[in-house]
């Protein structure tokens, strides 16, 4: 390549691209992958990292300033804040997880339905119309006062007002699979609806799902935490970030650490699954994956 | 004159990734061009001819392609080096490009006449309504205040054509470049498209770069050709010493592939049993719900009947829009007639469905136009190959081996059985959605323009391997095709379809030599590369 032509290069074609990390790959999805990672592994090994016991109640060092002991302090009821801290993961990570699995799938189950089958489309999709009307904090609620608080119930309600998202979707994403040439050959081939949906549309249509599953994983959390603080959440004595929060309320004029550690957990953990989703969004791009097949 | 006006000088490119450089797509590319002059660029697909001319208008994918080298100069102006306001600047007055596809080059939110006066407003020019009006007149669409009011998806192939070309040429540019504007319209269309461009651009001594495969075109429009292959120029000259004596194997073959009509040999087997027998089709969309040209709904069928026998070709020839591929739709009962039956192997189809029908759907198969769309992605070809004969029991092990034999029938190896579709080419898919068809070993096969979508060299062997499949497995065949060359060498029996009647019907070698409907004439004569003063020659050698 001449020195003139290697310039120019530099100076009109590539000049909004600075800096070229390996594709799909930046700083922001490394590290949320390791915030992720770490929050995960905090959870997981809580009996065994946690330095104290979250529920021990010891009226003496209430309100305690973090000291060698109590690394973040103490809560008005003289439990390790640093413990519910990382007990409160569990809760988290479990009610986003299974929000994001449970919501998915039913969504998956009643979108699929209706774009496949006509007939079941505006049934189910007025329905799900129904739902999203209302609003999904006012639905959790509806649906843990009439179950009781529990952490199943808080579980359940959260993935019932998440459904409706994923069913549209998956009814869009159904619907174009369908009008697909591959799926029309299928059908010459003599291939039946049920096997076309399992072995054409669904593996098809599972990318953006995946993606919009994480976008759930951290709303889920968000309003977990939300029902904490309200109180109609999961038992107060079972330590959950929304929880602590609500209960750190009170004193946040003589200790605004009780509400900012949690409120940073949550924070960091809803940051790094939105991160997490961008990028799998971004490498599960058509042009992503035509590029990479044009390269091949 | 002693300066060309476009002169390209060792250009070379390659692919990008980042700032890596991948395999070169352009190499050493030099061409020259005077004022006036028609140069055609010829060659396969992915040869470069369309990389070429985007270096040339400065609309290479920067993301995507790097030039390394080499220089291309408008008038002496190097247009590598210039800035992008200065290409702005060029881009109208000075050159202009009309793409392929001009459905998907059009914004198809914007009125044709908007986008007409989008580039007139972008060079500072007045009166801009009147300005394209007339222009729109030029290119014959009539009624073009009408027009200028249309919106692209409003009009037909060869009309957005036409509104291309106005656009490209209404500042009158020293350099068109056309990217095989006539590859995705019919004969007749290509062949008036052809003349417009000839007629436009000698009223204002504009320069053609021509980019097509198709060499009839070639002898057509070119004053001097060249010929690409894998990047390269392999071959330049005035275009009639190249037609004469092509100098290297390509450039026979793309003559080879583009100007010879040759009938096929007759088919003695005219014992064969219908094994598809169609009688009275009608099938037409709802009105108002489609897309209308002058007022008759695309695509409708308005009463077939056809009967296809065993070991026999049966073409079926029309312009788009004509109902071929509805034909096809509802024989594979992918869509449902209003009215007509449909007999396979003397069972009649249209009304059973579900269950019932699935017994039938084996006996006929279907190979579709796009090879990249028919195969999921997500699933192996032999996973593709098996489908079928998995779906009535056969137990997954001898399905495997089924395809393992298909895909040597159809020219592949054993050995891709586990790749995906995107690691083949057009050509290699079309194959595999073949060998799909077969494994079902149907009674008859229907091909929907099934070498449409590739390039001349690729579609020769193609039809060759649906030619020794017929051979070898007595299957009957239903060609449906817009490319009268295609037809003429497959086809035993031909269709001519036209508004969704059949229009002339008879053996192949009748329609070639002696047409009966001036239809059929106006076809034969449309097609590139013979013209009308060769006619007589061309009947006596058919």
């Amino acid at each position: 390549m001449s020195p003139r032509n290697a310039l120019h290069m530099l100076s009109i074609r590539s000049w909004y691209r600075p800096m070229s990390l390996p594709r799909g790959m930046t700083a922001a999805s490394v590290s949320a992958a390791a915030v992720l990672a770490a929050i995960a592994a905090l959870a997981f090994f809580a009996p065994f990292i946690a330095p104290h016991d979250p529920t021990f109640v010891a009226p003496t060092v209430r309100l305690q300033s973090a000291d060698q002991t109590y690394l973040l302090g103490t809560d008005s009821f003289g439990r390790d804040l640093l413990s519910r801290l990382i007990y409160g993961g569990q809760v988290s990570l479990l009610i986003g997880l299974g929000t994001a699995v449970l919501a998915t799938a039913a969504g998956m189950l009643l979108g699929l339905t209706a774009g496949y089958f006509r007939a079941a489309d505006s049934l189910i999709m007025r329905a799900m119309d129904a739902m999203m009307a209302i609003p999904s904090i006012l639905l959790a609620i509806a649906i843990v006062s009439l179950w009781g608080a529990s952490l199943q119930s808080v579980l359940f309600a959260v993935a019932i007002s998440e459904t409706p998202r994923v069913a549209r979707l998956a009814r869009s994403l159904t619907l174009t699979a369908r009008s697909e040439l591959y799926v029309e050959a299928a059908q010459t081939l003599g291939t039946s609806p049920f096997q076309i949906l399992w072995r054409h549309v669904i593996p098809n249509a599972l990318g953006p799902l995946i993606v919009l599953g994480t976008y759930i994983c951290a709303s889920a959390i968000i309003l977990e935490s939300i029902l904490s603080f309200l109180g109609t959440g999961i038992d107060p004595q079972i330590p959950t970030w929304g929880n602590i929060i609500a209960e750190g309320r009170m004193y946040i004029e003589i200790k605004p650490s009780l509400v900012l550690w949690p409120s940073l957990f949550l924070t960091v953990t809803v940051w790094a699954l939105h991160i997490l989703g961008d990028t799998t969004r971004d490498r599960l791009d058509p042009k992503a994956l035509t590029r990479k097949m044009a390269d091949q | 004159m002693s300066q060309p006006l476009l002169q390209l000088h060792g250009l070379s490119a390659s692919q990008r990734d980042g700032r890596k450089l991948g395999r070169p797509v352009l190499k050493d590319v030099s061409l020259h061009l005077d004022k006036g002059e028609t140069l055609c660029v010829v060659g396969r697909s992915g040869a470069g001819k369309s990389l070429t001319a985007l270096a040339v208008m400065g609309l290479m994918p920067p993301r995507d392609m790097a030039i390394t080298g080499g220089a291309i100069r408008l008038q002496g102006e190097d247009l590598l080096n210039a800035n992008p306001k200065r290409l702005r600047q060029l881009r109208g007055p000075r050159m202009a490009m009309v793409f392929q596809e001009p459905m998907t080059a059009l914004n198809p939110l914007m009125t044709i006449g908007r986008q007409i006066e989008e580039t007139l407003a972008g060079h500072g020019v007045t009166a801009r309504r009147e300005r394209a009006i007339e222009m729109l007149k030029r290119v014959g669409l009539s009624g073009a205040a009408r027009f200028h009011a249309a919106f692209p998806h409003e009009l037909s192939g060869g009309q957005r054509q036409r509104a291309m070309i106005a656009m490209a040429l209404i500042l009158k540019p020293l350099l068109l470049i056309a990217d095989e504007p006539t590859t995705a319209l019919d004969v007749l269309t290509q062949k008036q498209i052809l003349g417009l461009l000839r007629e436009l651009t000698a009223e204002a001594g504009t320069a053609i770069v021509y980019i097509t495969h198709d060499m009839g075109v070639v002898a057509d429009i070119a004053d001097r050709v060249a010929v690409m292959h894998h990047g390269r120029i392999l071959e330049t000259g005035a275009a009639a010493d190249v037609l004469a004596h092509p100098q290297c194997a390509v450039t026979r073959a793309l003559i080879a592939a583009g100007t010879d009509i040759s009938v096929k040999p007759q088919n003695k087997n005219l014992s064969g049993e219908p094994v598809l027998t169609v009688e009275g089709l009608v099938k037409t969309y709802e009105a108002g719900k489609s897309l209308r040209r002058n007022g008759e709904t695309i695509g409708a069928v308005r009463g077939i009947s056809l009967s296809l026998r065993s070991g026999r070709t049966l073409g079926i020839i029309g312009e788009t829009g004509s109902g071929k591929t509805t034909i096809a739709r509802s024989i594979m009962r992918l869509t449902d007639p209003d009215s007509g039956t449909i007999h396979v192997g003397g069972t009649e189809l249209t009304a059973l469905s579900g269950l019932r029908l699935k017994p039938y759907r084996k006996k006929v198969q279907i190979v579709f136009q796009d090879p990249y769309r028919s195969l999921n992605p997500r699933r192996t070809i032999g996973q593709s190959i098996s489908e079928g004969p998995c779906n009535y029991g056969l137990c997954r092990k001898t399905a495997r081996e089924r395809a393992q034999r298909l895909l040597t029938l159809v020219g592949l190896t054993e050995d891709v059985i586990d790749l995906y579709p995107h690691q083949f080419s057009g050509g290699e898919r079309q194959r595999i959605a073949l060998a799909r068809a077969l494994a079902l070993e149907p009674l008859a096969l229907i091909a929907d323009e099934p070498v449409s979508a590739l390039d001349m060299a690729t579609q020769a062997t193609v039809l060759q391997l649906l030619r020794d499949i017929q051979e070898k497995t007595g299957v009957a065949i239903m060609l449906i095709t817009h490319d009268l060359r295609v037809a003429a060498q497959m086809c035993d029996d031909i269709a001519l379809l036209r508004a969704g009647r059949i229009v002339e019907s008879g053996s192949a070698a009748q329609l070639f030599s002696a047409p009966q409907t001036a239809y059929a004439r106006a076809l034969l004569n449309a097609l590139p590369g013979r013209p009308a003063k060769h006619d007589n020659k061309r009947r006596a050698s058919g």
